[in-house]
């Protein structure tokens, strides 16, 4: 039997009537069923993908062991004085002990290189995964796309998360089925990314070697298409973002040379091109930025000598933009606030570090920037991320090293985190919430903070994290 | 053990059909239509208990939506579902507001979402509380919560309850009366 409730003294009483009735109309209040909670549907085909993906794992990891068997067997046989076939009860034998094959190293790849599904089986996240991409649908659902060890070579695996990078499940190579690509060498050769519109739909998009990447998945990551839309014309995507239920590309473009945006819903194959064409810069591989903000988005091409911008707008249409340091003199980097502002980090390019960041008022309005704060001296800026309007993180690098620092209002807080390599991915999923990529010449890391940004720690995709 | 037995909480739309805690589903019997009776039943109450210890309603069903993603597998391993269902939602409240106590202390305003009351000054008092002492108040008066069932919910010591609701209940009028 639950304790009789302590009475209350006297002079609460009304006290706590009232609280009782402001409590139950604030619950009723509540709109019982908004649309953001998905449907119990999606949690079925969830946890349905998921058990598919096991078994799926598993029947790779047995045709492993078959073959590993069958090789266990011929060898035996062969090494048989009699040859006789009673020394076939290897397998057998094989199975009286316990095979467990907590990592198996997967098939070889194709001689031209990797795309076997069941290359890294799905499961435990494998020792040896270096994390390329990261994305989060919300804060406790994310996708990071990796490579791990598969005998001699790497392979790609795609992790995913459903606690907030608490624990991570592998969910296996996401390599459709057919496609080969070039051997995964050193982690430089890879740019690919990852991105997700919510829980069922995503992308990996960029290349290996020469080999344009563009895949699709709306099964949450179980199985992957490859998209050769005509909107690409050939180009590579160099930066995808999602937004508003679709995704928005931006394609490089050899011949002819430029910039083109493409777009295409969440649910659909069909990419488009939209009416933005940034002309070519001065060089053949110009560093697109894109950032998308709910309905609003801005896009940046930059090369040494060249810069210019565009703006989605609440109507979907991509319109001439430019940063307030939109001149061949200064290196520019944006990151949204919210659909309207944005806040640009000018470097000088003569500038070995430190920079200037601005913030906008009422983007789109021309002129309308002021001067928020200078970065750390030192400081050569290669990532920018907000997470609130007068707040935002930095990455880059301070000699030899990588250091995120933080900006709050009025300081810095410097460094959040500082460790060998380049920060190549930096983002928010919420203001308390945010992910950064490190890459070095042989390896990679995850970073995610919970505290805003002020403190920065590696994932152990291996074992359970501290959480959130 | 959820040990809430023998009282659970009140149904929220006041009906008297029963605390849902009390239903019992032995070990083991939580399939997909168990799953989703629970869903169902649960899905709505949940995102109203989250909401009250949130202030913030799309928190609210993201949180809830993560619990039920999260607890999926392990609801046929606990005696009684709809009790873990709302002790999972309380704690990942508890986290929401511990991921952003930091960032709150440099956001001298802290916004009071008013979603209908007629009594703006006690939601706005509520709202200042404390994220412990909000949530033994909302599960003292809203859900019905003993303090013992409250202490197990929070997992800290029923003296410790005892001393919140008297320090909450104080704040509360400290706020009302100014």
């Amino acid at each position: 039997m639950s304790p009789a409730p302590v009475p209350l003294p006297p002079d609460d009483d009304e006290l706590v009537a009232r609280l009782r009735v402001a409590l139950r109309a604030e619950a009723d209040a509540v709109a019982p069923f908004s649309g953001r909670i998905r449907s119990i549907s999606a949690i079925h085909d969830w946890a349905a993908r998921r058990r598919a993906a096991r078994r799926r794992a598993s029947a790779a990891v047995a045709a492993l062991v078959a073959v590993a068997l069958v090789g266990v067997g011929t060898a035996a046989l062969s090494l048989h004085p009699s040859g006789s076939t009673s020394v076939g009860v290897s397998a057998p034998a094989a199975s009286q002990q316990p095979f467990r094959m907590r990592h198996p190293a997967p098939a070889p790849l194709g001689a031209s290189g990797s795309s076997s599904a069941a290359a890294v089986p799905a499961g435990e996240v494998p020792v040896g995964f270096d994390p390329l991409s990261a994305t989060f649908v919300t804060p406790a659902i994310g996708y990071v796309l990796g490579t791990a060890p598969c005998g001699a070579r790497r392979c790609l695996l795609l992790a995913s998360t459903l606690d907030g990078g608490s624990t991570w499940s592998n969910l296996g190579d996401p390599a459709p089925a057919g496609v080969t690509l070039p051997s995964l060498g050193p982690l430089p050769s890879v740019h690919l990314g990852v991105r997700f519109a919510d829980q069922e739909h995503g992308w990996i998009y960029g290349y290996v070697g020469n080999s344009p990447v563009l895949w699709w998945t709306t099964d949450a990551g179980t199985t992957w298409r490859s998209l050769s839309p005509a909107a690409l014309a050939g180009g590579e995507v160099a930066a995808l973002e999602s937004t508003a239920g679709r995704a928005e590309a931006v394609v490089v473009r050899a011949e002819p040379p430029g910039v083109q945006m493409v777009t295409a819903p969440k649910a659909s194959a069909a990419w488009k091109p939209v009416s933005a064409v940034l002309p070519a810069g001065h060089t053949a591989a110009p560093t697109p930025q894109l950032v998308l903000q709910r309905t609003a988005g801005w896009l940046l091409e930059e090369d040494p000598a060249y810069v210019a911008g565009a703006r989605l707008d609440a109507t979907g249409t991509w319109k001439s933009w430019s940063p307030s340091c939109a001149t061949s003199a200064f290196r520019v980097m944006v990151a949204a606030v919210s659909t309207t502002d944005v806040v640009e980090l000018c470097q000088a390019t003569s500038s070995n570090g430190d920079a200037t960041v601005y913030q906008s008022l009422h983007a789109g309005n021309a002129g309308t920037w002021r001067y928020l704060t200078q970065t750390p001296w030192g400081l050569d800026p290669q990532a920018f991320a907000a997470n609130r309007g007068d707040s935002f993180a930095v990455a880059g690098r301070r000699g030899n090293r990588a250091e995120i620092v933080l900006h709050t209002p009025g300081s810095w807080v410097t460094p959040a985190w500082s460790g060998p390599g380049r920060v190549t991915e930096l983002g928010f999923e919420d203001p308390g919430q945010g992910i950064a990529v490190v890459r070095t010449a042989t390896s990679s890391r995850m970073l995610m903070t919970f505290d805003a940004g002020y403190r920065w720690g590696s994932v152990d995709f291996q074992r359970r994290q501290p959480g959130r | 053990m959820w040990g809430m037995a023998d009282r659970g909480p009140t149904a929220l739309d006041g009906s008297q059909d029963g605390p849902p805690a009390r239903r019992q589903r032995g070990r083991g019997r939580v399939g997909r239509s168990l799953f989703d009776d629970l869903y169902r039943e649960e899905r709505d109450r949940l995102v109203r208990l989250a909401f009250l210890l949130t202030g913030c309603q799309a928190a609210a069903e993201d949180l809830v939506q993560d619990v039920f993603l999260r607890t999926r597998t392990r609801l046929d391993r606990v005696d009684e579902p709809a009790a873990y269902l709302h002790r999972s939602v309380t704690n990942a409240c508890w986290s929401w507001h511990r991921r952003r106590r930091r960032e709150e202390r440099y956001r001298p305003d802290r916004p009071v979402v008013v979603a209908g009351t007629s009594d703006v000054e006690m939601w706005d008092a509520l709202a200042r509380l404390s994220p412990r002492r909000r949530q033994v108040l909302v599960l003292r008066y809203y859900l019905d919560y003993s303090e013992a069932q409250i202490a197990e919910t929070l997992g800290c010591r029923l003296g410790t309850v005892k001393s919140a609701t008297h320090r909450a209940l104080a704040d509360l009028r400290r706020v009302v009366e100014s």
